[in-house]
C-alpha cells in the first residue's frame, strides 16, 4: 500500500509550495487515474514516489516504511518511451534488470516471454526508431513491467499517440492490469480515458495541493467502449471535465 | 561519392587555378605548380614514405594515443565531480593559450631530439579537443533518460557505462576527426622547430635549399594521410553509430 502522510513540498526554483500537507492511501491492485490542470503537480506526485524529489515535510510510505530505506518498489514509465536508440528492442528491455545484475540466463528467459506477451518479439532485434509509437510504447511498458515492482507509475503513456492508437493500447493496458494484478497509478488530461481505465479517479483543482478529491467509477472489468456510453457515465464524465475546467485559465 | 562531387569539382578548379598561376609567375622556388610537386613526390617517394613519414606517423599516432587516454580520463574525472571540473577547466582552457611555436623549443632543450619533444607538441595541441568534446558528450545526456535509470535503482557507474558513454560516442569520433589532422599538424610543427627526421624536419631542410616542390611535398603528404584517415573514421563512425541522429 502507497500512502502520502501530510506531504509538503516546494520545488527549490519556485516561491510557492506545490503541496501543502496532502495525504492518500492507495491500495495494492488498485488502478487510479490522476488528473488535473497543465502544472498542477501530478508528475511531481510520481517524483515524490519514486524519491527523484524529497518532501520538505511529511513520509511517503510504502507498506508501511519509508521509500529510502526501500529499493524496487516502484516502476516509473515517461510520456516519452525514452528507449535507447543504442540498444535493440531487446537489450533496451533488458535494461532494469542488467540494472538488477540478473543472471544472463535468467533475462533470456523473461525478456523472451515479455516480448511474446506485448507482440513484440519479431521486432526484438530492431531498433527503436524501426518501430511505430505505439509499438515503442508497448515496449516501454514492458521494460517498465520488467523492473518487477508491484506499483507502476504510469505518466500520461499515451497522450503522444494518435486516437486510433491510444484506444488500442488503453484496452491492452486494462487487459495487461488484470493480468499482472498490479498497482497502477496513471496520470492522464484525458478524463474519458480515466473513466475507461481506472477504477478510482483522483483530481487535483488547486495548487498547493491540499487533496484529492476522489471518485469511484462505477464500471465493472472487462470494459468496453460502449460502456462510456452509459448515462451515469456520460454524467460523471461531463461533472469532472466541468470541476476541471473551472480551474483552467485561458 | 554523389554528395562529395561538389567537393571534388571545387578542388580540381581549384588545382587548375594554382597551375595556371604557377606557369605565369614561373618561379618554382617560390611556387612550384602541383604537377611539380606530384613529380617531386615520385622522385623522393622512398625517402618520404620509408624514411620521413615513419617518422611523422609514430609521433603523431603516439600523441593521439596518449591524449585520447588523457582527455578522455579528464573528461571523465571532471563529469564525476564537479570540484575537479572546477579545478581542471580553466587549467585545460589555460593550456590552449599557450603559443605552440614559442613552447615547443623548450621541449626540445628538456627532452632533446628524443621523440618526446615533438610527442609532448603533438599531446598539448590534441588532448584539447578530444576532453572538451568527450566531456560534453557526457553532460549532454538527457535528464529524464538519467532520471529513469535512477528510477531502476541505477547507481553512478551503471548510468556512466549504460547512458553517459553511449551518449558521447558520437562526440567521441568527432573529437578523434579534429584530433587526427592536429596531431599531424603538432608533428609537423614539432619537426619543424627542432628534430632529425620527419616530413616536418625535411620540408624545413628543403626550404633551405630554396627546394618549393621539396618544401610542399611533404606537406601534401600529410594532408593526404589526415584526408584518408578521418575518412577512415568517419566510415567506422557511420558502422557504429547508426543511431547519431536519434539522440
Amino acid at each position: 500500500m502507497l500512502e502520502f502522510n501530510n506531504i509538503t513540498f516546494k520545488y527549490s526554483s519556485d516561491d510557492y509550495n506545490m503541496m501543502e500537507g496532502l495525504s492518500f492511501k492507495v491500495k495494492d491492485g488498485e488502478f487510479i487515474s490522476i488528473i488535473g490542470a497543465s502544472g498542477c503537480g501530478k508528475s511531481t506526485v510520481f517524483r515524490l514516489i519514486n524519491g527523484l524529489e524529497k518532501p520538505q515535510q511529511g513520509k511517503v510510505l510504502v507498506d508501511g516504511a519509508e521509500i529510502s530505506i526501500k529499493k524496487n518498489y516502484s516502476a516509473y514509465m515517461p510520456q516519452k518511451d525514452l528507449l535507447y536508440p543504442w540498444r535493440t528492442i531487446e537489450k533496451n528491455i533488458c535494461l532494469p534488470m542488467e540494472i538488477q545484475r540478473k543472471s544472463k540466463a535468467e533475462m533470456a528467459q523473461t525478456v523472451e516471454e515479455m516480448l511474446k506477451e506485448v507482440g513484440l518479439w519479431e521486432y526484438r532485434n530492431k531498433y527503436p526508431k524501426d518501430l511505430s509509437g505505439g509499438m515503442k510504447q508497448r515496449a516501454s511498458f514492458a521494460r517498465t513491467l520488467l523492473t518487477g515492482s508491484e506499483m507502476l507509475l504510469l505518466d500520461e503513456p499515451f497522450s503522444a499517440l494518435d486516437s486510433l492508437t491510444k484506444i488500442s493500447l488503453q484496452e491492452w493496458l486494462v487487459g495487461e492490469w488484470q493480468k499482472y494484478k498490479k498497482t497502477i497509478l496513471f496520470v492522464t488530461h484525458d478524463v474519458e480515458e480515466a473513466l475507461f481505465l481506472s477504477k478510482k479517479i483522483f483530481i487535483i483543482k488547486d495548487r498547493p495541493v491540499t487533496y484529492f478529491e476522489e471518485y469511484e467509477v462505477p464500471l465493472s472489468y472487462p470494459r468496453s467502449r460502449e460502456d462510456m456510453k452509459r448515462s451515469d457515465i456520460a454524467d460523471m464524465k461531463e461533472m469532472l471535465i466541468n470541476q476541471l475546467r473551472q480551474k483552467v485559465e485561458l | 561519392m554523389r554528395k562529395n562531387l561538389p567537393a571534388i569539382f571545387l578542388t580540381f578548379v581549384l588545382l587548375i587555378l594554382w597551375q595556371v598561376i604557377a606557369i605565369i609567375i614561373n618561379a618554382h622556388y617560390i611556387l612550384p605548380a602541383p604537377t611539380q610537386i606530384l613529380v617531386k613526390l615520385w622522385e623522393l617517394r622512398e625517402n618520404l614514405f620509408f624514411v620521413q613519414m615513419p617518422a611523422t606517423m609514430s609521433v603523431t599516432i603516439i600523441g593521439l594515443v596518449i591524449s585520447i587516454f588523457m582527455g578522455i580520463g579528464l573528461a571523465v574525472v571532471m563529469d564525476m565531480s564537479p570540484k575537479i571540473e572546477n579545478a581542471l577547466y580553466p587549467i585545460i582552457i589555460a593550456s590552449q593559450t599557450i603559443p605552440t611555436t614559442a613552447i615547443a623549443p623548450l621541449f626540445v632543450l628538456w627532452f632533446g631530439y628524443s621523440i618526446w619533444s615533438k610527442v609532448l607538441v603533438a599531446i598539448l595541441i590534441t588532448f584539447f579537443p578530444i576532453t572538451i568534446m568527450v566531456f560534453d558528450g557526457f553532460k549532454s545526456t538527457k535528464r529524464e533518460m538519467e532520471e529513469l535509470l535512477i528510477t531502476y535503482g541505477a547507481g553512478k557507474w551503471d548510468i556512466f557505462f549504460k547512458l553517459k558513454v553511449p551518449t558521447a560516442l558520437p562526440y567521441f569520433f568527432s573529437a578523434i576527426k579534429m584530433a587526427i589532422p592536429l596531431s599531424i599538424i603538432g608533428a609537423a610543427i614539432a619537426e619543424w622547430l627542432g628534430a632529425q627526421s620527419g616530413l616536418g624536419y625535411f620540408s624545413k631542410r628543403m626550404m633551405t635549399q630554396l627546394d618549393g616542390e621539396g618544401v610542399f611535398a611533404p606537406i601534401v603528404l600529410l594532408s593526404a594521410i589526415a584526408m584518408v584517415s578521418v575518412a577512415i573514421i568517419g566510415y567506422i563512425e557511420e558502422k557504429c553509430i547508426k543511431w547519431r541522429k536519434e539522440i
